[in-house]
């Protein structure tokens, strides 16, 4: 019986334990499934207020009261989800997100409710958070988003409806000079800020017309990076954004009420148009239109005061603070070299305007016109940086000689009054160069003269290639090849020469002694003198043509002549030749046929000559 | 038929001489070329600069001096004076016969702060000298193999001639061409060896000299920007031993000095 009951006791306690095990599960489940949160951070000054709920099915969200925090933008909706397959074990998350920027209206602890949101069917809460809001937190931020030419654009969904004014309280723009009383050559700032009211979202900015500052120095400072950088600011109970337009340096010339006129920019207002529907709103630009606003700064009044009379004798019209420091550039000093004498002025205030002062030299130093090079930027307080004024002289004797101490007077702005400046004199030992005349002139030519332009790439001479380059293997070869081409030719020609020499000489030996002969058997007469004929051709043709004796018959001259190549009409004559004297034997002739054979033989033999000495 | 075909190929040869492919780099020259005379110095020197490292440009000697000179332009423009001396001592190292680039160092010299004594020496060595070094050696190297080929070509008419005359004057001439071409030959050897070996190094901002290379020691004289010295030796870690226009030597540390060619470093 006892058995039995705990048995059962026992069962019932395992499903029991399974059970709650089981709705733990399944809560803990739920719970990890499903959370809306809330948190609150501090970005610079203001809150983003973040509603974070981990599902990606949430509707009918409703924020909490926030009544005590200006709500600068939001609810902006994200939602984010992810599916990642590691080592095998997939996971998948998935969240959305609301958030709002606020800033606070007072100080103090100030608390954000609770908000609640639907997901399926269940609806969530979020806890309340509590936030101590401090006063003066609202440091600079950098609200700007896309904009270009010097613009900030705010969130779109907090933009103004289309065809709501933009009134001067909602966009204006402020001019403020760094001082209002000022001397004459002195230095104020002038920076022109917009202010632009949280709601209205300011795409651009831009000057109507360059400003026109008459009778006045001025130097525009520029800003750095093309987007304006906003600051929050309160201002009689609204929030509004700045930024900071343009800034100029001016230098006013004349003493008196000097008035800076308005200058009128252009603005770019975005205003939403609801009423487009999304597709449209996509295609437009996401639904806002540019509204073109015209906004003027005030006029300023500046009171300039004169400079205090009388003026000091040597007055540079400098004013600002300064420095004054002179140095001789190089080493040893030798007669014939170019010298400089550098004065460096150093300071701020107006830099620019300061003319070179004058540095009385040695008289029989050469001096030449100063060259200044500035080497300032722009700040608050006018013009800081240095100004370099550079005398060149040459000395041509040596000896010792001085540079005097320079004056410059100026008027210390902070001091109220007249102030000099003199560097310390210096001596120079100037040694004995080897430089002549002509020398100094080159060199001062080199000084006045501009440095020679760059180069377009098709002025480079093309390089030779690399096998041509001197030390290269390849142009030790080309050497060789040269070499050995040369002495090949040489060879060849020699060869050449000496074959030909030897026969040259062989053939017009026998040309002659052929022609002589010829010319003494004229005394003979009949049969005798064309036989003789018929022996002087023969043996010439013989030694031309390197025949044998036993070649020498009619027939065979007459082939060795055609294979020689000799021109036809000789090759003929020879024939009638040989013809006629062969005919002689059996004949006899007559004079005629003697004298034309005489001819004859004469004009075969020269032009058996002439053909091989061509 | 055979003449033709010859002259045909030359004719082709010298087309593909003529006509020859376009220049690496040479959009990048161009827009360097338009902003130098917009006055956009940096953009110009970044531009030359990528030109510079490419490969291709690299291994053409005289393009390569050219985009050094054009950089030395940009950074004469921009003040910056003893990167101006680097480049144009590159340049020159390059293309000795680059005239523009000499009177551009000139020019950039006349501002610098230190001026020194050349060394004595007789007027006729260093007008040798200087007409030694005007040209690189691949110039000598042509002139030697041009009176080479004159000297062989007198050869020829010595022993081809048969006036006596003729083969005197050949043979003089033959003579003279192949004791030039040796001199040629000299030159061409003498810059190629400077052009290996002479370790040239520019200082870049004002340096102390030292006697002895130990940071203990008291440094007895400094050298300004710009100068350009002869690199000694690098045995010592963070020491060179440098040359200065004058022959001085002294111990500089390495960090102020700027190589103009890196593998020349002894």
């Amino acid at each position: 019986m006892m058995n039995h009951t705990s048995v059962n006791t026992s069962r019932s306690l395992v499903v029991r334990l399974f059970a709650s095990v089981l709705l733990c599960l399944m809560t803990t489940l739920q719970v990890s499934a499903q959370q809306f949160t809330a948190k609150v951070e501090d970005v610079g000054g203001y809150y983003r207020l973040t509603f974070t709920l981990t599902s990606s099915d949430a509707s009918s969200f409703t924020p909490p009261s926030l009544a005590q925090f200006e709500v600068l933008s939001g609810p902006a909706t994200s939602t984010y989800s992810s599916y990642q397959l590691v080592n095998g074990r997939a996971s998948h998350s998935e969240s959305t997100s609301f958030t709002y920027i606020l800033s606070p209206k007072q100080t103090g602890t100030l608390t954000i409710g609770s908000a609640t949101v639907r997901s399926g069917n269940r609806v969530f809460k979020s806890r309340p958070i509590v936030v101590k809001a401090v006063a003066g937190a609202h440091s600079g931020g950098a609200n700007g988003g896309a904009g270009h030419q010097r613009g900030a654009a705010a969130a779109p969904h907090e933009a103004q409806q289309v065809g709501s004014a933009i009134t001067q309280r909602d966009l204006f723009i402020d001019v403020t000079p760094s001082r209002t009383r000022l001397y004459e050559q002195e230095a104020v700032l002038l920076t022109y800020r917009v202010h632009a009211r949280v709601g209205v979202a300011l795409a651009n900015t831009q000057l109507s017309r360059k400003p026109d500052f008459k009778g006045i120095v001025s130097q525009e400072i520029p800003l750095p990076g093309n987007q304006i950088q906003t600051t929050i600011e309160h201002r009689n109970g609204t929030t509004y954004r700045t930024g900071t337009l343009l800034q100029y340096v001016l230098f006013p010339q004349r003493s008196g009420k000097v008035t800076i006129p308005a200058i009128s920019f252009d603005c770019t207002v975005l205003q939403q148009d609801h009423t487009l529907d999304l597709a449209d709103a996509f295609f437009n630009g996401g639904g806002s239109i540019g509204v073109q606003v015209k906004r003027a700064s005030q006029a300023v009044t500046l009171q300039v005061d004169a400079l205090p009379q009388p003026k000091p004798a040597g007055f540079s019209g400098a004013v600002g603070k300064f420095s004054l420091r002179g140095e001789v550039l190089g080493g040893t000093v030798r007669t014939n070299d170019v010298v400089t004498y550098r004065l460096t002025l150093s300071g701020e205030g107006n830099l620019k305007l300061i003319a070179a002062p004058t540095v009385a030299f040695p008289k029989s130093f050469d001096t030449y016109d100063p060259k200044t090079t500035e080497k300032t930027q722009v700040s608050p307080n006018g013009l800081e940086g240095d100004m370099v004024f550079d005398y060149t002289f040459v000395p041509h004797t040596t000896g010792q000689y001085t540079i005097p101490a320079t004056e410059f007077v100026y008027f210390d702005t902070e001091k109220g009054k007249y102030e000099t400046l003199r560097t310390q004199p210096l001596t120079l030992d100037v040694q004995q160069g080897t430089r002549s005349n002509t020398d100094v002139d080159k060199q001062m030519a080199l000084l006045r003269s501009d440095m020679h332009p760059i180069h377009e790439a098709a002025d480079s001479p093309t390089t030779l290639p690399a096998f041509l380059q001197w030390g290269g293997l390849t142009y030790w070869l080309l050497h060789a090849v040269l070499l050995l081409f040369t002495l090949g030719l040489l060879w060849a020609y020699k060869r050449y020469v000496h074959f030909a020499a030897g026969e040259g000489v062989i053939r017009s030996r026998a040309a002659k002694e052929a022609l002589t002969a010829l010319s003494q058997c004229r005394q003979l007469q009949g049969n005798a003198y064309f036989a003789q004929v018929r022996r002087i051709l023969t043996h010439y043709l013989a030694i031309y043509c390197h025949l044998q004796p036993a070649e020498c018959t009619r027939e065979g001259v007459a082939e060795a002549l055609q294979a020689m190549g000799l021109p036809p009409e000789t090759q003929q004559a020879a024939h009638e030749l040989f013809e006629t004297c062969d005919m002689a034997q059996y004949a006899p002739q007559s004079d005629e046929s003697q004298t034309h054979v005489a001819t004859l033989a004469e004009s075969v033999v020269r032009a058996c000559d002439a053909y091989t000495s061509r | 038929m055979l003449r033709r075909l010859s002259v045909l190929l030359c004719v082709s040869m010298l087309c593909l001489a003529a006509g020859a492919a376009p220049l690496p780099c040479d959009s990048m020259m161009k827009q360097a070329g338009i902003d130098y005379r917009a006055h956009r110095y940096q953009q110009a020197h970044a531009l030359y600069s990528q030109c510079v490292q490419q490969p291709a440009v690299a291994a053409d000697a005289n393009l390569l001096a050219l985009l050094y000179y054009n950089m030395g332009n940009c950074q004469s423009r921009l003040s910056n004076y003893a990167e101006a001396v680097l480049c144009y001592e590159r340049a020159l190292r390059l293309d000795p016969s680059h005239a523009d680039a000499a009177y551009n160092l000139q020019w950039v010299r006349a501002k610098l702060t230190d001026r020194f004594d050349a060394p004595a020496q007789m007027f006729f060595i260093s007008w040798m000298q200087s007409w030694l070094k005007s040209q690189s050696h691949r110039t000598w190297g042509m002139w030697a193999l041009g009176l080479f080929a004159v000297s062989l070509l007198a050869l020829g008419v010595c022993v081809a001639s048969q006036r006596y005359s003729v083969r005197r004057l050949a043979f003089i001439v033959c003579l003279a061409a192949l004791l030039l071409s040796l001199m040629f030959h000299i030159f061409a050897y003498s810059q190629y060896r400077r052009f290996h070996h002479e370790c040239l190094a520019v200082i870049m901002a004002e340096t102390a000299c030292y006697d002895t290379p130990t940071s203990s020691a008291t440094p007895k004289s400094q050298l300004h920007e710009g100068t350009v010295v002869q690199v000694l030796h690098a045995s010592q870690p963070q020491w060179y031993q440098v040359q200065q226009p004058d022959g001085k030597t002294w111990w500089v540390k390495c960090p102020t000095v700027e190589l103009v060619a890196k593998e020349t470093l002894p």
